[in-house]
């Protein structure tokens, strides 16, 4: 009895085993029937489009509108839903509905920065990468881990009415006295984009201290709170009395305004340049940043596993990319100062910074992942 | 229907048969039984997830907890709140400062919605009519924009940025005025009185002016009668909007993120969004403590009202009420009144409504002027190729979206709260009546946010239940369906709604209903013939109250919406969030015009009136 007993349990472990390795399969095998590894050509995944009618997708830019009227012109028969939505909200309601089993999104764009998508979800197959050659063929290897549509930073900005050229060149000069209460930032504790970097910083702890000794001519010293230089930057940061904003078009708008006699300096997005088309007298120079201006944040796009139009997806991505030679109409939207293709075909606005030029730390998902957290609790535990 | 017919000699059986025939034949536990076995389904189950998941590891909270398995038990989330390093700032300073602004606002707005009430109903004040509307309209402005405006008049140096109006004028504001508690207590309480105001000049109306009188026959000065007899008679309205307003104003978000994140200063409910984002647990178990300092309010509420919380004044006998005269007092009254409308109305408007026309802001220049945001093509240089609000292509389908969902769900939550409050008022010494009130309460209490995010996992896929291994659909998968937005909003509103309906139910005295009873007539008559149409007025407010804040609502539904659902406030939302103002307070005005118009053809038409409502 004992033994029938031992050798059905060892059946049920054997089971359930293969059922776990089938699951990951599963969504494997639903990426390989829908064509997400082959190279279509467009006017094939046209006419298979045609026949889903419509394509749905998760969005954080209020750009992607744009796209989709572009497409619905160029590609008649298919309608495009666009919903716009934040970061945090897009990706509990793409992971709630999945496990409901709903699959009402096809394409889902956001960014990453912390590993989340890497780790909690591409991981379990929820979502798909879709990178033909076609379209990613001259992309370098480090942006494939997702399929890269752009790239934007998060970069210091100052005011142009008051000063010429950008006044703060390092993290610590946020730190001195003259910049108390004169530096825009967001709150880590709620925005990953503001905590990102300060991990990535706490990661190379020793450029910071070595950038220390440049700016004030001494060597760190460093309290019992203080675990390394980065650790130090962040708790001497939050006793200068910085500005939290709320998002990163107020960065902007309390940096930017014209007539402020004593303007602060503000961390916001690349992509807000564009505001000076708005008033607002802004610019960034982040060829002259010691160290690094921070990671990149990857715009990526991706198609969800089990979606109901997997073909007009791949045509949506595609055309989004610009098509195969990258000058397409469809790219055209996200062409503009502060954003990089990370496809050498894609056009770049005039006048835009060589992306190579701005010192940046690599991402490092890993890392940034395990540790963001820990940082996170830093930064409150610090905060006044 | 036959058991007052009691001319059988005594039986003890026959008294056990008609007892047992009363609880099954008598509609009141019908109706209780099943809006027990709803509510408990519709809030009880949430709040039951949320507690699983502030002891439940995430997936994500893997790399925190070394050596842990997601979904096990876990005190992490508790601990990090209240005993870890970050603990002060994220939850006992942020507590320290949410209990200093509900408390002064309390006792700020409650002061000024009293008084406002009483002057109303009780003195000679002239031109009611017109102060009657222009004192709710706080009420229908969404409190971002009052604090907007705020902003616009007392914005200094500190944070940077466009100069405010008083900074424009060469004036600067202190720190502490601008920004911070004082601010934040201030916008409230301008939002908040409307609730004392509106509970307080609901109990004024109901009081026999007599009783008055009698005080000043025998020879007492306004000031004693005031004291001595009108605010004890009140005191119980009083101390419900005392529950209103605390637990409003300790949930709020918009105001104290507005006015106060910028400069650091943290409430709980600031807290719990920025913690809600990145760690679900330990974010609601911040909703649960706020959950149970609002139950510890309610309950010494009831303990200090007791049982004189209400009384019948819709009866058989008629009432009569004498109108006190302010004397001298006149013109200085009215001056003060229309000049905090002027502050509290006027300005938060015509700020709104300027910004909408500044082609640049915080360009107040009339070269600034333009119709653009309303009514301009696209054009590339301006906010990014967004079209004029009227020529926007989704515009009138939010327009229509908006409408279908507020009139859909104001109707239904307004039918659903009077007959709870059918519930509420006759059942109020049994404890199924007691039961019914303080679940209803519940929704109030839960972060919309947080509340939404609930239903989207609750309703996702379809609730099945197992009979015998008989496999029954319960409840459809309602994702993405109207339903499943008109169902939440129905049931996060459901307190107001049933605040409102058992007002209008207690005034409405048992005697009538029991005199149709005498003459035979059964319950649906009952129902329709009696209380119904003495019910219309008391309806029509409770409706009006309701489809106001639907209005309004964003966070709840956002989680929940699919593109071709999204209303008003989303398009208001995505537009001031990427960063364009100007649309995004043109939108705000349309609200606001829906608002007013709907308010103004229920007053006009129905005789609405929201003071009646509560």
């Amino acid at each position: 009895m004992k033994k029938f007993l031992a050798l059905m349990m060892a059946l049920v472990l054997l089971l359930s085993v293969a059922q776990l390795a089938l699951a990951g399969e599963k969504e494997e095998q639903w990426a390989i029937d829908n064509g997400l590894y082959l190279d279509e050509p467009m006017d094939e995944l046209y006419e298979k489009a045609k026949e889903e009618g419509k394509v749905v997708i998760y969005t954080i830019s209020s750009r992607t509108q744009k796209v989709a009227n572009a497409f619905m012109e160029e590609y008649p028969g298919i309608t495009v839903e666009v919903y716009d939505i934040s970061s945090g909200t897009l990706k509990e309601k793409f992971v709630t509905e999945y496990e409901g089993d709903i699959h009402t999104v096809d394409i889902l764009h956001s960014k990453e920065q912390v590993g989340e998508y890497t780790f909690e979800i591409f991981g379990e197959g929820m979502l798909h990468n879709y990178q033909p050659a076609s379209i990613f063929g001259n992309v370098p290897e480090s942006y494939l881990t997702l399929t890269p549509l752009m790239l934007e930073l998060n970069l210091w900005f100052y005011n142009t009415e008051v000063y010429e050229e950008c006044p703060i060149t390092s993290w610590w000069d946020l730190t001195k006295e003259e910049w108390r209460g004169r530096v825009v930032y967001q709150d880590a504790a709620k925005n990953d984009a503001y905590c990102a970097p300060l991990t990535a910083m706490v990661q190379h702890a020793d450029e910071m201290a070595a950038d220390y000794e440049r700016v004030f001519g001494q060597p760190i010293v460093l309290d019992a709170d203080e675990p390394n230089a980065s650790y130090a930057f962040i708790k001497r940061f939050l006793a200068n009395d910085p500005i939290m904003a709320s998002g990163s078009d107020e960065v902007i708008e309390l940096v930017g305004s014209k007539g402020q006699a004593n303007p602060p300096v503000g961390y916001s997005s690349s992509v807000k340049l564009r505001k000076t088309s708005d008033g607002y007298a802004i610019n960034y120079a982040p060829d002259k940043m010691n160290v690094s201006n921070g990671i990149p944040a990857l715009n990526f796009v991706s198609i969800a596993n089990e979606c109901e139009h997997p073909n007009a997806a791949k045509l949506f991505i595609k055309y989004w990319l610009g098509g195969e030679d990258g000058q397409g109409a469809g790219y055209a939207p996200l062409v503009s100062l502060g954003s990089w293709s990370v496809r050498p075909e894609n056009p770049s606005a005039e006048g835009n910074i060589a992306l190579a030029d701005i010192p940046l730390w690599d991402i490092d998902f890993e890392f940034i992942y395990e540790n963001i957290e820990d940082v996170r609790d830093y930064w409150i535990a610090h905060r006044s | 229907m036959s058991n007052q017919s009691g001319a059988l000699p005594f039986s003890r059986r026959r008294r056990f048969k008609n007892r047992l025939r009363n609880i099954f034949t008598n509609p009141y536990n019908l109706i209780t039984l099943i809006a027990v076995i709803l509510l408990a389904y519709l809030i009880v189950v949430p709040l039951m997830e949320m507690i699983k998941t502030t002891v439940t590891l995430a997936k994500s909270d893997l790399r925190r907890v070394k050596g842990g398995t997601a979904g096990e038990f876990t005190w992490y989330y508790w601990n990090r709140l209240l005993f870890s390093d970050v603990s002060r700032n994220l939850f006992w300073v942020p507590l320290k400062n949410s209990l200093i602004i509900a408390v002064c606002t309390s006792v700020i707005s409650i002061t000024m919605g009293s008084l406002i009430a009483w002057l109303m109903v009780r003195t000679d004040l002239p031109g009611k009519k017109f102060f009657s509307l222009a004192v709710i309209i706080p009420y229908m402005l969404p409190s971002w924009c009052k604090s907007m405006a705020w902003l616009s008049v007392f914005r200094n140096e500190t944070i940077g940025g466009a100069a405010g109006f008083l900074s424009y004028l060469g004036i600067q504001s202190p720190d502490w005025l601008a920004y911070g508690p004082v601010a934040i207590i201030i916008v409230l309480s301008i939002h908040y009185y409307a609730y004392a105001y509106l509970l307080v000049s609901a109990a004024l109306r109901s009081v026999n002016s007599e009783l008055e009188e009698m005080g000043e026959i025998v020879g007492a000065g306004k000031m004693l009668i005031l004291r001595k007899i009108t605010f004890p008679l009140v005191l119980p309205a009083i101390l419900s909007s005392v529950i209103l307003t605390l637990s409003k104003s300790m949930g709020t978000f918009g105001v104290p993120s507005f006015l106060g994140l910028k400069v650091g200063y943290y409430t709980i409910s600031t807290s719990l969004y920025s913690t809600i984002q990145s760690q679900k647990g330990t974010g609601f178990a911040i909703s649960l403590v706020l959950i149970a300092l609002a139950s510890v309010d309610i309950f010494i509420n009831q303990r200090l009202i007791g049982s004189r919380k209400s009384y019948a004044t819709i009866g058989g006998k008629g009432g009569r009420s004498t109108l006190l005269s302010l004397g001298k007092w006149k013109a200085p009254i009215v001056i003060l009144l229309v000049l905090f409308l002027l502050v509290a109305v006027v300005l938060p408007l015509v700020i709104l409504l300027y910004q909408t026309f500044m082609l640049r802001a915080g360009d107040y220049g009339l070269d600034n002027f333009t119709l653009h945001y309303w009514l301009g093509e696209a054009d590339p240089n301006i906010s990014d190729g967004l079209p004029g609000v009227f020529k926007s292509p989704q515009f009138w389908m939010y327009v229509k979206n908006t409408l279908k969902l507020v009139g859909l769900t104001s109707i239904i939550a307004t039918i659903c709260g009077q007959m709870i409050g059918y519930i509420n008022s006759r059942g109020r010494h049994l404890r199924s009546g007691k039961l019914v009130e303080q679940l209803v309460f519940i929704p109030y209490l839960i972060p919309s946010i947080a509340f939404g995010a609930m239903y989207l996992a609750m309703f996702a896929t379809p609730t099945k239940i197992n009979l015998f291994g008989l496999e029954l659909t319960l409840i459809p998968s309602l994702y993405g369906t109207f339903t499943v937005l008109v169902l939440v909003s129905i049931v996060k509103h459901l307190p107001f709604a049933s605040r409102a309906g058992t007002s209008n139910m207690l005034q409405i005295s048992t005697e009538l209903e029991e005199a149709g009873q005498l003459a035979g007539a059964n319950f649906v008559t009952r129902f329709f013939r009696i209380v119904f149409p003495l019910a219309k007025n008391g309806f029509m407010s409770g409706l009006m109250l309701i489809l106001i804040s639907i209005m309004k609502e964003l966070d709840l539904i956002v989680i929940l919406m699919t593109p071709t659902q999204a209303t008003l406030p989303y398009m208001a939302y995505t537009y001031s969030t990427s960063g364009f103002q100007q649309p995004a307070s043109a939108v705000a005005i349309v609200m606001f015009v829906m608002v007013f118009f709907f308010y103004w053809v229920a007053n006009k038409f129905f005789h609405a009136d929201i003071a009646g409502g509560l």
